[in-house]
């Protein structure tokens, strides 16, 4: 499948002719400026609509079984074990709409092998995808370096790395399982690519389905004034490039605090010819000046930093986005319905490593936005919590 | 705080990152279990990339009458074929993963009297 709007344009072609290059100064150091290139030996398989795809044909096939083995896990054995959950809680008098805490529902549901299996089966999938992609890219290790250290300097767009930048403790947690979590391999980007394609974002992932249609909902200014606009937590850049190609004319940021991911980001985004500029910062600081942007959106960034965090990262938003200016996040819903959802959020919490799923249950998400000093919309049924299609406009 | 294993003179922009416990997690009465369970699926996956393997090389000789370990990476199966590929993937996954969730749940010498209540004679 080709994009009309931006067709894809191949990274070797583009190599040649690249002419805006824009990695900050202090990104290159003296490790990667040396490093003599290594030219990919794997045969190029072309590409799946706007990617590339994958180095091999097994590890191509391997994760469409992971895919697959996904899908099965979340409709059918989630099906069984939710059934299982209301039969057991039925024989014990227990409303399976009940509201509990999840320690509670764990406690009723974690002896049951068939709901225990679901854990299983999960934990297994996302340890095999993780382990498979890490062995194969850190076995071509130089080549894929090589690759990304060529697209660094290539355009359109920009890139700026700040490998002596402070990360903060809670920023560098294995987030979902994903072996270095954003900040400690350099394969990030590449790894969470393929584990999304083949887990939360399977079938909606690969040409950016579920980015677009984001971006698509997007709330606009009133005015209908768009010149910039920033992804904040924007990880591999898909809603950031999704945002551009939705505003073609406006200035588009992402930053984010991982930089395995803006790197993979800005070479995916150059690979397709996308204008996105891409910064390894803080989303709790951005170094942007005040009033700066006209809309500031993200995509599943709260429910992976801490309450805190998610505090600052608000009055930070409020701060650079103009009078007006409109905030977009899309994040995970934080009222889970049954007394199986509650465990499952557990599950996900404690051995799928949503560290932070507890301080996003407990943040009031709303009223921080109106502390800070955006008006909350479209809240729905959850209070003053995360709800999805809330966004926030700047008096 | 950790440090990845990568071992390269090259800059990978990779900081220290706190190490989670997650393949300590054992869901079944047995960690042996725990390990079946995934090697079951990581040779599942490997049988998968065989089939889609052969299905490409079937393709390609009855295309050709000839194959290479490239023409086989480079096959960029049709629109139809995907789709085939996705239902036969699906119906392997299910073939594999379905006892999973049909397990029994009754102790099998708790029903030694009789192994139907219409059978009247015990042994």
């Amino acid at each position: 499948m080709t994009n009309n709007l931006f067709p894809t344009l191949k990274r070797r072609d583009l190599f040649a002719t690249a002419t805006a290059a824009a990695v900050s100064a202090t990104a290159m150091s003296m490790r990667s400026a040396e490093a003599k290139e290594v030219v990919r030996t794997m045969t190029i398989r072309g590409h799946d609509g706007i990617y590339p795809r994958l180095m091999s044909l097994a590890l191509e096939s391997k994760g469409d079984y992971y895919a697959g083995h996904y899908v099965w896990r979340a409709a059918q054995l989630e099906k069984a074990a939710e059934e299982r959950a209301t039969a057991l809680l039925k024989e014990k008098g227990i409303d399976p709409t009940s509201s509990m805490s999840w320690g509670e529902a764990v406690a009723l549901l974690e002896s049951d092998p068939l709901i225990a299996m679901t854990c299983r089966a999960r934990s297994s999938q996302q340890k095999l995808k993780y382990q498979m992609l890490q062995n194969a890219y850190y076995e071509r290790a130089d080549e894929f370096l090589s690759e990304m250290e060529r697209a660094d300097k290539m355009g359109p767009g920009t890139l700026e790395l700040n490998p002596k930048m402070h990360i903060p403790e809670y920023t560098a947690h294995e987030i979902h399982s994903m072996p270095g979590g954003y900040v400690g391999d350099a394969f990030a980007g590449h790894m969470y690519h393929s584990g999304t394609d083949w887990g939360a974002y399977v079938d909606v992932n690969s040409q950016d389905g579920a980015h677009m249609a984001m971006a698509a909902a997007a709330q606009v200014p009133a005015d209908g004034k768009v010149r910039r606009i920033l992804d904040i937590g924007t990880s591999i850049g898909q809603l950031a490039t999704s945002i551009k190609r939705r505003f073609p004319e406006a200035e588009v940021w992402g930053v984010d605090i991982g930089g395995p991911m803006v790197r993979y980001a800005h070479m995916k985004a150059a690979d397709m010819g996308v204008a996105v500029n891409f910064a390894q910062r803080l989303a709790e600081d951005t170094k942007f000046p005040d009033n700066h942007f006209d809309m500031v959106v993200s995509n599943l960034l709260f429910h992976e930093v801490n309450e805190q965090g998610a505090k600052d990262i608000i009055k930070e938003v409020r701060r650079v986005l103009r009078p007006g200016g409109v905030f977009s996040p899309t994040d995970t819903n934080t009222a889970p319905a049954t007394v199986k959802a509650k465990y499952t959020l557990w599950y996900n919490y404690r051995w799928n490593h949503e560290d932070w799923y507890a301080d996003w249950h407990s943040v009031d998400f709303a009223g921080e936005m109106r502390k800070s000093g955006l008006k909350p919309n479209n809240l729905k049924n959850t209070g003053d919590r995360y709800s999805p299609q809330i966004f926030g406009v700047k008096a | 705080m950790a440090k990845s294993s990568l071992k390269t003179g090259r800059e990978t922009y990779a900081a220290e990152f706190v190490k989670a416990d997650y393949d300590r997690a054992v869901f079944t009465d047995n960690p042996y279990i725990d390990s079946l369970i995934t090697s079951l699926t990581a040779l599942s996956a490997n049988v998968w990339a065989i089939q889609r393997r052969m299905k490409i090389v079937e393709i390609l000789l009855e295309k050709n009458g000839a194959v290479t370990r490239d023409m086989i990476e480079q096959y960029q199966p049709t629109a139809e074929e995907a789709a085939l590929w996705r239902k036969e993937r699906n119906s392997f996954v299910a073939e594999v993963n379905d006892p999973f969730k049909e397990v029994g749940d009754l102790p099998y010498a708790a029903s030694i009297d009789v192994p139907h209540p219409g059978v009247k004679k015990a042994l």
